[in-house]
């Protein structure tokens, strides 16, 4: 044999030898990781585990009520492309899931594209298990997750709702969103040929994080009490709208939060398009002119500046000239000579724009000085900025600053000029009702531990004071004279000293230009007693029909919720 | 070397037993057919087993998640029942009165 063809044969085996072995080097080192994913996609998969959200409470004598919790129920969807008879499919189903056989039977008949459609959702056991006998092929079972709300409507502003996509809408839930949601966790596992995961030890599991619970400041029995008072105020002035809030005045806890038109969140789908506008907090996220329930601030500012004391004197003449424009009071009543505790009690428009001319330290005109000095009062009270409330949609109010008209500034001492939220107006008279401090107004009271134990959310707390007690002190004994003896008398109690203010606002018009006729805001806020606060409440009925001063639309409403809870917090009148 | 006659050599044994069963070939083939069908059986065994603790195991599971279901489904009905609402239109409320006279124990 000769060497070539020896060569030739050794080259037959050992050519393909080196092929195999240079293939080998290929798959097992230099692409080593491209093949072993490749086959660890096909062998295993990835699950999710979803996170449980977390739940809303109130807290009653130490047991906790659910105001959102979760509902673990089934929906029923079809792919109609499989269902052999739609009428039969139909008639089957319709009694078992309560719907019309004739949509049903449209919605399961194949037009060439619906290969998905939903039947029924938050379908319970019993209908779900009936589903499942019926054994109609193409109908499906699927678990999904929901919201249950089980007090309704009396809590749908302040939890909000959870849409079908998981996400929160509106109040806590969609404020909270993130922090309820938790992170669903990843199970990495080595799956059958059907795609089922086998227990192995190469299974990876990260555990979800449920979401947080938490515990709200409201009070149920108020939170019942306000809705039932605002309604009727509702009825009782044919308004179109309004809202109550009852505050802790020292920690500024949102005692209640009440808003009307209101909504069921258990039923949010249900709502039309025309109603959308429920959805909205009102209390938080709708602007207003406050009008006079503004002009114990002002006073507050004038004080605590020392520009005025409580008997300051002025004459009201019943207008006042400020350029072009004339500023009168209510009705274009003259007081002639009055002191300062007057001016609040007859809510004397022309006496406020006195103080802001006192303010800049000159009696006969509006200075820039004096506008500084309101403005910086006013920012100190937290207009023009969100307060912070742990509700989704919270608006920040507008207030013009120092180079606006004299006209605009004159109009602020009174209410007039100046977005605000009913939130924004509670908060600022909060500290004229606990002697000075400012409060941050808060609906979250405590975190539910995952041991189940409860977590205080705000400690130690250092609040700002804004004025001194004495200011403080002189603005509620001027509070309480609107209510002993002007526009608040109809919420006088025997007994009882409450400190309140009307404010009957006009409306401005959408273009900006002037106000609306014949509307108003009606509204109300007070404290009591005055001597220890238990509550400070502000009533605002928007669009009264039948009573075009607050006096008769919203007083009445307060009357009603303090005379409540005077009993409910075990407040017996002086003298018993 | 070693002389072919009987002597004592190391490692090697005294004395020869001899087998008292002896078995055939006919015999060794019935032994192994029962030792395979023994060990099916042993097989099959271990296998329905698991299947049954399977099936218990998937019962239990799916009970479990209808019992968790329910419990769900009761915990939030309480939560309906014991709602303001619930109270409000209650047979007991819709009974009482309102206080007209309070006296207050003095402190």
């Amino acid at each position: 044999m000769s060497n070539i063809r020896l060569y030739v044969l050794a080259g037959i085996f050992v050519l393909p030898m080196v092929i195999i072995f240079g293939r080998l080097v290929t798959v097992q080192v230099l692409k080593h990781n491209f093949y072993a994913d490749k086959a660890s996609a096909q062998q295993s998969r990835q699950f999710e585990i979803p996170a449980k959200r977390g739940e809303l409470y109130v807290e009653e004598n130490g047991e906790l009520y659910p105001v959102a919790l979760n509902n673990s129920l089934k929906y029923v969807y079809a792919d109609p492309q499989l269902i052999e008879d739609p009428k039969e499919a139909a008639a089957t189903l319709a009694p078992i899931l309560q719907s019309e056989e004739k949509d049903l039977e449209k919605k399961l008949t194949f037009t060439g594209k619906n290969r998905y459609v939903e039947l029924k959702q938050q379908v319970d056991q019993d209908v779900a298990k009936k589903v499942a006998e019926a054994k109609i092929r193409g109908v499906v079972l699927r678990d999904r997750d929901y919201r249950a709300y089980p007090e309704g409507a009396l809590f749908g502003h302040l939890t909000g709702y959870v849409n079908s996509d998981g996400r929160g809408q509106y109040g806590l839930e969609e404020y909270l969103n993130a922090d309820l949601s938790g992170r669903n966790g990843q199970l990495k596992a080595v799956t059958d040929s059907q795609g089922v995961p086998l227990s192995t030890q190469d299974n990876i599991i990260e555990e979800p994080r449920n979401g947080s619970s938490y515990v709200l400041t409201v009070d149920r029995y108020i939170q019942g009490v306000a809705e039932k008072a605002l309604k009727k105020a509702l009825v009782d002035n044919k308004a179109a709208s309004g809202s109550i809030i009852v505050m802790d005045p020292y920690t500024g806890a949102i005692k209640a939060m009440v808003n009307a038109p209101d909504y069921d969140p258990n039923n949010y789908a249900s709502v039309k398009p025309e109603d959308y506008g429920s959805f909205i907090n009102s209390a938080v996220s709708s602007q207003f002119e406050p009008g006079s329930g503004f002009k114990p601030l002002t006073m507050s500012i004038a004080i605590e500046n020392d520009k005025v004391e409580a008997n300051t004197s002025f004459n009201d003449s019943g207008e006042v000239v400020i350029g072009e424009y004339t500023i009168n009071n209510a009705d274009k009543k003259k007081f002639g000579q009055v002191d300062m505790s007057l001016v609040i009690k007859n809510s004397i428009n022309t006496g406020m724009v006195y103080i802001l001319k006192l303010m800049g330290g000159n009696p006969n005109e509006i200075t820039k000085a004096g506008k500084e000095m309101l403005y910086a009062g006013i920012q100190k009270f937290g207009f023009g900025q969100k307060t912070g409330v742990e509700l989704a949609g919270e608006a920040a109010g507008r207030v013009k600053d120092t180079k606006a008209a004299d006209i605009d500034y004159a109009n602020m001492t009174f209410g007039q000029g100046i977005a605000t939220t009913s939130l924004q107006m509670i908060s600022a008279l909060a500290p004229i009702a606990n002697g000075g401090t400012k409060v941050e107004p808060h609906v979250l009271a405590k975190k539910v531990l995952p041991n189940g134990d409860l977590e205080e959310i705000r400690k130690n707390i250092t609040q700002e004071r804004i004025m001194s007690e004495e200011t403080a002190d002189t603005v509620a004994n001027m509070m309480i004279g609107v209510v002993e003896g002007g526009s608040g008398y109809l919420t006088r109690m025997p007994g009882y000293k409450i400190a309140g203010k009307t404010g009957t606002a006009q409306v401005p018009k959408a273009n900006g230009q002037g106000y609306e006729e014949n509307k108003n805001i009606g509204s109300f806020i007070g404290f009591a007693p005055v001597n220890d606060p238990k509550f400070i409440m502000l009533v605002r009925v928007d669009y009264p029909q039948t009573n075009t001063y607050a006096e008769r639309s919203a007083v009445p409403a307060f009357a009603e919720v303090a005379k409540q809870l005077f009993s409910y917090y075990q407040v017996p009148p002086e003298g018993s | 070397m070693y002389p072919s006659t009987s002597r004592l050599v190391r490692n090697q044994n005294l004395t020869r037993v001899e087998a008292r069963v002896q078995a055939g070939p006919i015999s060794v083939s019935f032994m192994l057919i029962a030792l395979v069908v023994l060990l099916s059986l042993l097989y099959l065994n271990q296998v329905s087993k698991s299947s049954t603790l399977n099936y218990r195991l998937s019962t239990l599971e799916a009970k479990r998640t209808t019992l968790q279901a329910e419990k769900e489904q009761l915990r939030i009905d309480a939560a309906r029942l014991q709602s303001i609402a619930e109270a409000r239109n209650s047979q007991v409320a819709q009974a009482m009165t309102p206080v007209q006279n309070v006296s207050y124990a003095q402190r």
